[in-house]
């Protein structure tokens, strides 16, 4: 059996920043967009790993550390907001975020 | 260089200075702000003279002097503004100067009882700095931002009165429309400065308007063999179509007219329209270089001729068919603006600005006399409810007949005569067809005809007004009077015998030779010119006065008018019962014996020339409507809707963008493939 | 350490004004924004002082990951004059703010260091931390009117779409690391040069485009811009302001350092598609915005359009047109604060963002009717303003490059449309104020005298870019100065 190489992490990692895009574009619930973006960033992280790994250099890792902080920041602030709108308009789905038009 | 020109900027500022601060004083200190816009014109005036006798010491070749400065810097090359005096921005200011400074005055009447008194002199002041700054630049650049701002302050003034939404639309019709051109214009900056490096006119021989610029230029050639010095002068030349009107971008010109009266006589007559006939001018060099072996007359040159002969042709036909007082003065300039063009084309720069100089009198004073008219009748200022004016307001009536025999060209006495058989004499002349000299003609006629038709209009007739009509005050009256004697005066400078206006531009000094106006060609053509003026006036006599022609050169008295024609004045003889006037009085002249069939075969013939002449008028503003406002109006129109459909995708809903920007990643990621290969 | 003094001291003026509020009287807290506007004029003031010392060079410190040179300490500046006139807004718009107002002002503050450190990004990382932090703190200055649905609705697009950006960015980062081992913009340059085939590899390549894609959903490029619009139109309007000069400005300069210090051998490869998205930018901003009539919105798509505008100054790849950016850049600020400092204080008791409430405001308040007008035309660019000057030089750049390729004259000819169409909704603004018909309202609108301070500063900018280019242009010129290509050909990698 071929042992596990860079393009194996790359194409999983390629998938699951797709599968995010894919949720990102069809879901309406915001709680699942948002979800679906998260996955889009652990597949970075993914990849980035995984470049350090297969590079020996420890800047993607570095770049990891930070970007599941910021995410952690982002995710506090968004599900925030998210709750907030919950509260003003009892929906949680896109279709209803239609006050501003041209 | 002499005081004058180091301190040529003064000029503009003054006026500038004014519109500043008149701004920011408050809406009831009137008099403040007339003092301040006429004060600040009266010293531009008088400084504009010192500059005006400066250029008159002139040496070997002209006068001319420049003050260059560096503006700034990119990298290693350094943008270089400056100003230049020479005899045609010398004479050029003069004339701006005094006649806005009439203008100015009159305005004080004229807008008395307007609410926002303040800002229209703010406005006016204004104008006026923007349009000095066009005269006195000596780089293309900074006389487009002058030309720009001129635009903005026509803008503003042409939707003085924005409550009527015909005013507010005329002025966005005004200001888009003369963008159309300056596209061209700018286009034509650009290229230019990539070609030569400079833009500066006048730069001890590097200037782009100099010899070795010129000598580049004319070589390289572009697309189809153009010369690149053609196709810059015709982008050049197209800012000039749009601010001067002429066809097919003359469209707002009569839409105007909804701006007070003293702004049409300053846009419309002494400035504005102005500006593109002195942009040609100033760079009549670059518009007239050929290259060595070709024919003599340049490409552009003769787009210039062509184009001003179906505009001077094309509005006066238009003008015919006209009732409102303005937009027949409104067509006319359109028509007098092609016979500049056309002067500018065939015979050079002195032919064409000495027209653009008699005309601004001219036509200012026809303009403040129409504005003193619909003033003293009550804001009327269709012709068909004035009529017999001449007893109301005499002194109005002596000026504008005064004004109306200068601008149809009535010989002798009058310098519209001077100037218009100076062009009919150049294109005469003309090596590359004779064509335009009959569209000169024509038009020459037409304006002579048009021009009676309103006198007998307006003043002749009785008052068929509902208000009681009154002369105009002093301070309105008073600015006609000098216009008048301007409109006289200036045509002794012109004359074959002593062309001093011309000899002044080149540099020379005039000779006086009455024999020179005896020379077998110059003679011919003074004596068509005055046939074609005569024909004219007698056509629209026949039919508007009905009065012989021989006393066409003076005032009439209106108790000389038959009785028939009276009787017709007081119906409102007007296009429409024109025609049942013809059949009645035709039926009615058969009845009578037969020592009146003669002259009923004369008015017939006569009568048949004036329907041809209508139907073409009718004609062309049936074209002008539906082809050139339609065209415009609709690509306006196909914006808006586009723009709707775009904005209308952008419906809110986040499901959409994010299907946007999906696609949008694929469709990059494509590029990405293909742009790899 | 002495590199990042002046974040260090915006951060520490932050947390004194979240400490300060402590000891604030309820009734007095809005006077913080003053404060804070005060403390941010020393602190820029000191940046002519400390930062001038540095050196004739760029000083770089953890690790080459921060750069000091004459692009950061331009683009340093050029934040804290917008953060100041912000704040001054937002005073003007704390009665708008239910609860929390001195909170508003330090996330403008901790915004304020994450685009001071965009500034002096030169690398990656730092790249995406800058741009997190300036993403993160606007997801609630977009929302901070909690009480009205159309805030909260922008800051959830905002968050969305922003998050979709970060993902891009992120794993755009991930393919460039992994195809160069870098992370640094002066290695993966070296490395470049080291091995051409990179270039041509596909994966390095659409992690650039990934990365481009991420910056260019911060400059609103086409066809990133789609947020614009509803975000400008819910948020509140000194947010708004923020977003369009300091989040705009930060995606430019962070842009410019990776297109041209990083990659410069694919910039030059990509300068067809640099033309084409610049074109579609302008043509989408101009056209969308003719029937708007919301204000806010319209200067959403307007600044769509100012978008395209800048990316001209990318397309041209010289260092004129680099140095028209940050030029163009210079009188946006002045322009678009302006405009909406204007509009902060005319909607004040009202509602509605409508084109209708400009109605006589030259008779309300002559001063905000004169700084609106010049603000359109300066947008509109119409000669003497900043904006005229500022399209000109961009036009200039790429006019100059008009040799290499033709498509370079049909990129100006689409620029001279959109201009012209731009006329068109400019002057709607402008007759709205002054030409309404139905004037209901002559109530006198009351200026306080910061906020009048800060609009003759606008004005007097404006002014003085359009008519006195010789110094900022020089200015411009010496910081684009850090963004030279290097002299290793780059066109020759590829054929």
């Amino acid at each position: 059996m071929k042992p596990v190489g860079l393009e194996h992490y790359l194409v999983v990692s390629g998938l699951l920043f797709c599968l995010g895009l894919w949720g990102v574009i069809v879901r309406r619930n915001l709680l699942i967009i948002y979800m679906s973006l998260e996955l889009m960033l652990n597949a970075a992280n993914l990849a980035l790993v995984a470049f350090s790994r297969f590079n020996n250099k420890l800047d993607g890792q570095v770049m990891v550390f930070f970007v599941i902080t910021v995410a952690a920041a982002e995710v506090a602030v968004g599900l925030a907001l998210i709750v907030a709108l919950y509260r003003k308009k009892q929906s949680a789905h896109v279709e209803d975020l239609t006050t501003m038009k041209s | 260089m002499s005081w004058i020109t180091k301190n040529l900027w003064l000029i503009p500022i003054l006026p500038l200075l004014a519109a500043a601060l008149i701004s920011v004083c408050k809406q009831p200190r009137r008099r403040t702000a007339a003092t301040l816009a006429i004060g600040s014109m009266v010293f531009s005036f008088l400084l504009s003279c010192c500059a005006f006798a400066t250029t008159l010491h002139s040496e070997h070749g002209g006068f001319r002097e420049v003050a260059n400065f560096d503006w700034f810097s990119f990298g290693t090359t350094t943008l270089r503004l400056g100003w230049v005096l020479d005899p045609l921005t010398a004479c050029m200011l003069v004339m701006v100067t005094f006649v806005g400074t009439l203008i100015f005055i009159y305005s004080i009447g004229y807008m008395a009882h307007d609410e926002n008194f303040t800002r229209f002199f703010c406005f006016l002041a204004l104008f006026a700095a923007a349009m000095l700054g066009i005269l006195i630049a000596n780089n293309l650049l900074l006389l487009f931002i002058s030309w720009e701002l001129v635009g903005l302050a026509s803008y503003l003034l042409i939707g003085f009165w924005f409550h009527k939404p015909s005013a507010a639309a005329a002025a966005k019709k005004a200001f888009i429309t003369t963008r159309i051109g300056d596209i061209g214009f700018f286009i034509g900056i650009l290229w230019l400065y990539s070609s030569t490096g400079t833009l500066l006119f006048y730069d001890n021989g590097a200037g782009c308007l100099e010899s070795s610029a010129l000598t580049k230029l004319v070589t390289e050639t572009t697309f189809a063999g153009m010369a690149v010095s053609t196709a810059i002068a015709i982008l050049i030349f197209c800012g000039a179509i749009g601010k001067s009107g002429q066809v097919p971008l003359h469209v707002w010109l009569p839409d105007a007219m909804e701006g007070p009266t003293p702004v049409s006589a300053l846009i419309h007559a002494a400035t504005m329209v102005a500006a593109g006939v002195f942009l040609v001018a100033r760079v009549y060099p670059l518009m007239e270089v050929t290259a060595p072996g070709l024919p003599s007359v340049s490409t552009a040159l003769q787009v210039v001729t062509w184009i001003g002969a179906i505009t001077a042709v094309f509005a006066a036909l238009i003008a015919v068919a006209q009732n409102d007082i303005k937009r027949i003065l409104a067509y006319s300039t359109v028509s007098q603006l092609g016979f500049m063009m056309m002067g500018l084309g065939m015979g050079g720069v002195a032919v064409g600005m000495f027209h653009l100089i008699t005309h601004a009198f001219f036509k200012s004073l026809l303009f403040l006399g129409a504005g003193s008219i619909i003033h003293g009748c009550h804001e009327e200022q269709d012709i068909r409810h004035m009529g017999g004016l001449k007893k109301y307001m005499p002194l109005t009536f002596a000026t504008y007949a005064i004004g109306m025999m200068a601008l149809s060209g009535v010989p002798f006495f009058f310098s519209g005569f001077w100037s218009k058989d100076e062009i009919l004499h150049s294109a005469f002349t003309w090596q590359v067809s004779k064509i335009p000299f009959y569209l000169a003609a024509f038009g020459a006629l037409l304006t002579a005809f048009y021009m009676t038709r309103q006198i007998c209009y307006a003043f002749f007739g009785s008052y068929r007004g509902h208000k009681h009509p009154h002369e105009s005050p002093r301070v309105m009256t008073v600015p006609l009077v000098l216009l008048a004697i301007g409109a006289i005066v200036l045509g002794v400078f012109g004359t074959p015998a002593w062309p001093a206006f011309e000899t002044y531009l080149s540099g020379h000094d005039a000779e006086f030779d009455v024999a020179k106006l005896l020379r077998g060609e110059t003679l011919s053509v003074m004596l068509i010119s005055i046939c074609i003026v005569a024909v004219g006036i007698f056509a629209a006599w026949q039919l508007y006065g009905r009065k012989p022609v021989k006393t066409a050169d003076q005032p009439d008295p209106l108790e000389a008018v038959n009785g028939n024609v009276y009787r017709w004045l007081a119906n409102r003889l007007y296009i429409d019962e024109f025609y049942d006037a013809t059949v009645i009085r035709l039926n009615a002249a058969f009845a009578y014996s037969a020592d009146l069939l003669d002259r009923v075969l004369w008015g017939g013939a006569v009568r048949a020339a004036s329907l041809v002449t209508l139907a073409f008028a009718h004609i062309n503003r049936t074209i002008d409507d539906l082809f050139i406002n339609f065209g415009f109006d609709e690509s306006c129109h196909n914006i808006r809707r586009s723009s709707g459909f775009l904005s209308k995708l952008q419906d809110g809903q986040i499901q959409n963008y994010l299907r946007g920007i999906g696609v949008a990643l694929a469709t990059l990621v494509l590029f990405l493939i293909w742009g790899c290969r | 350490m002495n590199l990042m003094i002046l974040e260090l001291a915006v951060v520490v003026l932050g947390l004194g004004i979240l400490l300060g509020d402590l000891w604030t009287a309820a009734h007095q807290k809005h006077l913080l924004g003053y404060a804070a506007a005060a403390l941010l004029g020393v602190i820029l003031l000191a940046s002519f002082f400390g930062l001038e010392q540095v050196g004739s060079g760029p000083a770089y410190a953890f690790n080459n990951m921060l750069v000091l040179d004459g692009l950061a300490v331009f683009f340093k500046r050029f934040f804290l004059i917008a953060a100041i006139l912000v704040l001054l807004m937002s005073v003007e718009f704390s009665n708008r703010i239910q609860s929390g107002i001195s909170e508003f002002y330090c996330l403008i503050l901790f915004a304020l260091t994450g685009m001071m450190f965009a500034a002096s990004a030169n690398d990656f990382i730092m790249v995406f931390v800058a741009l997190e932090l300036i993403s993160v703190t606007f997801y609630v200055l977009n929302s901070f009117q909690r009480n009205r649905l159309a805030s909260l609705e922008a800051g959830i697009k905002y968050l969305i779409l922003s998050a979709l950006s970060a993902a891009f960015l992120v794993f755009g980062i991930a393919l460039v690391f992994g195809t160069t081992t870098f992370t640094n913009f002066a290695d993966i340059q070296r490395a470049l040069v080291a091995n051409p085939a990179l270039a041509g590899n596909g994966l390095f390549l659409l992690g650039v485009l990934m990365i481009i894609v991420g910056l260019g959903f911060k400059i609103a490029a086409f066809p990133f811009q789609i947020w614009a619009p509803d975000v400008y139109q819910g948020s509140p309007t000194p947010s708004t302001a923020f977003l369009a000069v300091g989040s705009k400005a930060a995606g430019i300069v962070l842009l410019l350092r990776v297109l041209f210090v990083a990659v410069p051998a694919v910039t030059q490869h990509w300068s067809k598609l640099l033309i084409i998205i610049s074109a579609i930018t302008i043509l989408y901003g101009n056209l969308c915005a003719i029937p708007q009539r919301n204000l806010k919105r319209l200067l959403g798509y307007s600044s769509i359009s100012n978008a395209g505008y800048l990316l001209l100054g990318f397309a041209a790849l010289s260092q004129a047109g680099k140095a028209a950016i940050l030029y163009y850049l210079a009188g946006y600020l002045f322009t678009v604060v302006a405009a909406f400092t204007v509009i902060c204080l005319v909607t004040r008791d009202r509602d509605s963002d409508d084109i209708t409430v400009l109605a006589g405001l030259h008779r309300r308040s002559p001063l905000l009717a004169m700084a609106l007008t010049m603000a359109m035309v300066s947008l509109a660019g119409i000669p003497p303003l900043a904006g005229f000057f500022g399209k000109f030089l961009l036009l200039k750049a790429v006019v100059e490059q008009g040799a290499t390729n033709s498509a370079y004259y049909w990129l100006v000819g689409i620029t001279v449309f959109g201009v012209v169409i731009s006329l068109y909704y400019y002057f709607g603004v402008i007759r709205a104020i002054y030409w309404s018909k139905d004037v209901t309202d002559f109530s006198p609108i009351t200026v306080s005298w910061p906020a009048k301070l800060s609009l003759v500063v606008c004005m007097a900018a404006i002014l003085y870019l359009g008519l006195l280019p010789g110094k900022p242009l020089k200015l411009s010129e010496d910081s684009a100065l850090a963004l030279t290509t290097p002299v290793s050909g780059s066109k020759q990698l590829f054929h």
